[in-house]
């Protein structure tokens, strides 16, 4: 059977297509504005990597913020439940998920596959990626490197600001007092690193520490915040889509709760060309 | 013409809180308004006064509180004054202030600074349960009562205060057994019915309140069509929600409010008035005493288990009776009293095996919806 | 670049207020001696002199973590106790202080109750109780009481009434406060006798209220000196000096330096010598300061003349207890509460006069802008402590209504520099002078004398 999960994140859309262990196809791309015209063509997408079609795709589920947004889709789950069940099936020890996406933060502690607690952060940008982007984007530099760059300072400089504005302005300040670029970064990440752990200390971090979203492909971050935690954290292979994964693995886990022959039950009617909004939307 | 009765009549109240109190007003009764679960509401009703509870809105854009308040406080007390400040509580006969916790007390002061009622009242609240400190609430209550009778135009005797005493027990006795059928499952009166009840009643006068009691009990006991049966059956802790929103949105994602630990539930209603010989002795010790809130300081007992035990065991009691197996904390944000409680009143809930969300909330409905994934995984992770 | 930093701590204009961190240091240092000679200790809140003065009398050396949260913030050192506070559940909303503290005792549990070698001015010791008050502020005993967490030392909060205007006037309440007091004061001597297992020392509390006596009258004659144009010392002197009047009123080594800080100011404003070279402008400041850069107002001082000539009403000595109130009175527990009482609604009748409430941290402003010729009140409503912002709005309300006196309104923290925006801080202050140019001329023609 063919399981689908796509995850609608502030920022970026995942979809991942499942067959039974096998992952046959990952989309990552930009979220638009309009989530149902954008959920449909990456679908469609996600669809022709994995050479099938629609109609075999046997139950969607989908998440994140943009969830209900999802027309197509069987049933609709959290994002929390979602990475943590990703997470899990990559990593069946896992304990602690720190997830620091677009525009919030989440830690999820992990008891034998079900969720034991959770915390999350959206009350502003700071402890975010958004910070990292405001940052990168106030220096100049691309926001992929920055983690890199971050880690060739021997002195980190002082930055104690992790209000995002106030960070901006902070880091002007520096440079107008000669601090180097590479010193200023790993200041900002070390702030950024005490910030996420405080958050996601309320939850206790225990071992294994899962980190995902698009925070775990800085390394400066994942750096000064194993320094914080004390001990090394797993980063999956993909770690933007262990949401989208767990949808499409909570898909297939309720397809195989409800039995074979009760899914027209829960399917709900839905056809490709259901997605036909574009028309709704011009 | 067809009466509206029951949850009907609630939901009516609810929605223009203020509709009958003018009523009454513009039939000569006087009407006063109180801060929090703490000035007695009997020594009101015995003079005259329809107590009514003074609250925020949550719908409402913050527009006239900056002037008067920083930002940094109690967004629930801001939201108040702001209210106050756009001439909500105008008619108001009396305001009643009180000490129930340093933004209660401090939105009092302000109040009085620009709001001048012809009775205004500023209720000192002891912040232990020592017997100097009933001694001295006892005292401020007295002079509470001798305030009002100057412009009740009549004086408060004993009889008349445990006359109020008993109508207000009765009260309380009538919102336990509402709560009561809550430990059904399905449980028979949703969260956001119990909520509109108590704010209704809050809204009222005792006697019409009362009535209200009687009929939402007879009515829900027959209904068919009460709450579904969720997943989960959790109780709320923390200061207060006032805006079925809110409760709405909760309830929406899989999760039934089955009893609440909230100022505007139980906390006011939970504990009878005892019948003493001087009523005000009875008085003091509730509200003082009994009311559970954590702004009121108890000692510290010999070992720690006893010490927890001793501020919260009746939570263990409320989870076992009412079958509850989720635990949403309810903290709205800068609240100092609620806020230093949380990693107790947290860690207390998970010795007894309770998933728990904390939320730090903002006191706006425009706030609301970015919640709804917590409560939705929250629900998730009930088992 | 080591140059080109700016400095964050003040200088200070008084040599006095130079000396008097000795005392901040000198609470440190005693408490940790007493602990290893067995005595007992206590951490004790800010209380006005009413129950720590008690305790010390029986023997127990205190510290005070409101205290020691300033000090790690103007060290620059409380941000780690700040995050560990907080990962443990405490809302980063709450009191600075508090989640310093906190921070602090998790750390100190961890390690088996040994100050860790790493804590800034030597760290405080396990204390064998806590002692809160419920003044002013409820973070004040709920903060002691959620360190159970990671200590089981008993609690013990002081009452402390908080009466409104019209009810400080309802015959025979005020002496219902006082009584009340007094009551609570006889059980807190009960619960120090029991935990210690001694007796309370009577004659060593009378002496000590005599030495508080005597330390405030100077601190508050000093206060009386600083209505002088120039003024003869200012705020950052002042957050200095209180550490002696605030915690050690009772130490004859206070009283001591006192005298000397009487003398310098005295000679300061004998010879009119300002505290800063060119004085423009008066300034008040409401209410706590910003612990992690006190140098700011050197720069302020330095770029536009600005003097801040009276602060922070809640660290004064108030004005000496009346005759009247301590006449025939030989219990020295009410005379305590009289003398915190006093503190506390000592400028009621300022409210009652025009009609506002409260008497605390609002009314004595009223009465200040006028006595000191206040030109403008800066405002530092504070992310972490509501008590100390609640009614600042409200009070530079009545500081334009009735005496055409601006504000300023400058957002921060007692100890979270993280919330601190210094350079807008500048940027309202540079914009802030025009305004006090302005209503200057407007309070001349008006016919107000300043």
């Amino acid at each position: 059977m063919i399981f689908a999960g796509i995850d609608i994140g502030s920022t970026i859309t995942k979809v991942v297509i499942k067959q039974e262990e096998e992952i046959r196809a990952i989309i990552i791309q930009p979220t638009g504005a309009e989530h149902r015209r954008l959920a449909h063509e990456v679908i469609k997408k996600a669809l022709n990597n994995a050479d099938v079609t629609f109609d075999q795709i046997d139950f969607i589920v989908a998440t994140g913020y943009g969830r209900i947004n999802v027309p197509f889709a069987d049933a609709q789950v959290s994002e929390i439940t979602c990475h943590m069940r990703g997470v899990s099936w990559l990593f069946p020890n896992v304990r602690t998920v720190i997830d620091i996406g677009g525009q919030d933060c989440k830690g999820i502690k992990v008891v034998n596959g079900k969720i034991r607690n959770f915390i999350m952060n959206d009350k502003c940008a700071a402890g975010t990626g958004r910070f990292l982007e405001v940052i990168s984007e106030t220096l100049g530099l691309k926001l992929e490197d920055i983690g890199e760059i971050s880690l060739r300072s021997n002195d980190p400089a002082g930055i104690s600001k992790t209000c995002t504005i106030f960070a901006e302005q902070e880091i002007l300040l520096r440079l107008s007092e000669g601090v180097s670029i590479e010193d200023i970064l790993a200041g900002l990440h070390k702030a950024l690193a005490g910030r996420i752990y405080s958050m996601v200390g309320k939850i206790k971090i225990e071992k294994d520490v899962v980190i995902t979203g698009g925070g775990a492909k800085n390394i400066g971050l994942c750096k000064y915040l194993e320094k914080r935690i004390g001990f090394s954290m797993l980063t999956p292979p993909e770690p933007l889509i262990t949401g989208a994964l767990g949808a499409s693995i909570i898909a297939q886990e309720m397809v195989t709760k409800a039995g074979e022959e009760k899914l027209a039950h829960i399917k709900k009617e839905r056809k490709l060309e259901a997605v036909t909004f574009f028309d709704e939307a011009d | 013409m067809t009466v509206i009765k029951g949850l009907a009549r609630a939901e009516q109240i609810y929605q223009d809180r203020e509709k009958r109190a003018k009523e009454l007003k513009a039939e000569g009764k006087k009407i006063a308004g109180y801060l929090c679960c703490y000035p007695p509401l009997e020594i009101m009703t015995s003079l005259g006064y329809m107590p009514i509870r003074i609250m925020g809105e949550m719908d409402e854009p913050l527009t006239e509180a900056d002037t008067y308040l920083p930002t940094v406080m109690c967004a629930f007390y801001r939201s108040v004054l702001d209210v106050a400040m756009k001439g909500r509580y105008d008619y108001l006969d009396a305001f009643i202030g009180a000490h129930a916790c340093d933004g209660a007390e401090r939105v009092s002061y302000v109040w009085r600074s620009y709001l001048k009622s012809p009775c205004s009242f500023y209720l000192d609240i002891p912040h232990t349960n020592h017997a100097a400190a009933i001694e001295f609430f006892k005292k401020q209550l007295f002079y509470l009562k001798e305030e009002l009778e100057k412009t009740a135009g009549k004086k408060a005797t004993a009889a008349m205060i445990k006359e109020a005493v008993t109508l207000h027990n009765k009260q309380r006795s009538l919102v336990r057994q509402l709560y009561e059928l809550n430990k059904q499952d399905p449980p028979l009166v949703s969260g956001s019915e119990m909520l509109q009840v108590m704010i209704a009643i809050m809204c009222i006068p005792p006697e019409e309140g009362n009535v209200l009691l009687e009929e939402v009990i007879e009515e829900v006991k027959g209904r068919a069509e009460g709450p579904k049966k969720k997943k989960g059956r959790i109780l709320i802790w923390g200061s207060l929600i006032d805006n079925i929103a809110f409760t709405k949105l909760i309830e929406d994602c899989g999760l039934n409010i089955v009893i609440d630990d909230t100022a505007i539930g139980t906390r006011s209603f939970w504990i009878d008035v005892d019948e003493t010989e001087d009523p005000f002795d009875g008085l003091a010790i509730r509200y003082l005493d009994k009311i559970v809130c954590p702004r009121t300081f108890r000692d510290t007992k010999n070992t720690r288990m006893e010490d927890l035990d001793n501020r919260f065991s009746y939570l263990k009691k409320m989870i076992k009776d009412w079958n509850v197996n989720g635990v949403y904390m309810n903290i709205i944000r800068n609240c100092d009293i609620h806020g230093y409680e949380i990693s107790e009143v947290r860690d207390y809930f998970e010795e007894m095996g309770l998933p728990v969300l904390v939320i730090e909330q903002d006191y706006s409905t425009t706030a609301l919806e970015p919640l709804r994934t917590r409560f939705q995984a929250f629900a998730e992770s009930i088992n | 670049m080591g140059d080109k930093k700016k400095k964050k701590s003040s200088a200070k204009t008084l040599q006095t207020a130079r000396e008097a961190g000795n005392f901040g240091k000198k609470i440190l240092a005693s408490a940790r001696t007493a602990a290893e000679e067995g005595k007992p200790i206590a951490w004790s809140m800010v209380d006005w002199w009413l129950g720590g003065t008690i305790a010390k009398a029986m023997g127990v050396e205190l510290c005070y973590p409101e205290n020691y949260g300033a000090f790690c913030a103007s060290v620059r050192r409380a941000e780690p106790y700040l995050d560990y506070a907080e990962s443990d559940g405490i809302p980063n909303t709450t009191c600075g202080y508090a989640r310093n503290c906190i921070g602090y005792t998790r750390r100190l549990q961890e390690n088996n109750f040994v100050i860790p070698q790493d804590a800034p001015g030597g760290g405080m010791p396990k204390p064998l109780f806590l002692l809160a008050c419920g003044a002013v502020c409820d973070a004040r005993y709920k903060w002691f009481q959620s360190l159970g967490r990671y200590m089981n030392v008993p609690v013990w909060t002081l009452e402390f009434p908080q009466t409104g205007v019209a009810e400080y006037y309802l015959a025979g309440n005020k002496e219902e406060n006082i009584k009340f007091m007094v009551q609570e004061l006889r059980e807190f001597v009960s619960f120090l006798e029991k935990l210690l297992g001694k007796k309370m020392d009577w004659d060593n509390l009378s002496e000590r209220l005599d030495t508080i006596f005597k330390t405030h009258q100077l601190a508050h004659e000093v206060d009386i000196l600083r209505k002088s144009v120039p003024s003869p010392a200012v705020n950052t002197d002042f957050w200095a000096l209180m550490i002696p009047h605030l915690y050690l009123p009772d130490d004859p080594e206070a009283l001591e330096f006192y005298k000397r800080v009487y003398e310098e100011v005295k000679y300061k404003v004998d010879n009119k010598i300002g505290a800063i070279p060119n004085e423009k402008y008066r300034m008040a400041f409401s209410e706590l300061p910003p612990w992690h850069t006190l140098g700011l107002f050197d720069e302020f001082a330095e770029k536009h003349g600005i003097a801040f000539v009276i602060e922070s009403w809640n660290y004064h000595a108030p004005s000496p207890l009346p005759e009247s109130e301590r006449e025939g009175i030989t219990d020295p527990l009410e005379l305590i509460a009289r003398y915190s009482y006093h503190k506390f609604n000592e400028s009621a009748p300022t409210a009652k006069k025009y009609c506002m409430d409260p008497t605390i941290f609002t009314a004595p402003y009223l009465k200040w802008v006028e006595e000191y010729k206040v030109d403008g009140l800066f405002c530092h409503p504070l992310m972490s402590c509501r008590p100390a912002t609640y009614t600042l709005m409200h009070l530079r309300n009545l500081l334009m209504e009735k005496f055409k006196v601006p504000s300023v309104v400058v957002e921060g923290d007692i100890v979270d520099l993280r919330v601190f925006n210094e350079e807008e801080a500048h940027a309202k202050i540079d914009a802030f002078i025009e305004t006090m140019d302005y209503y200057r001329e407007i309070r001349r023609k008006e016919g107000f004398g300043w």
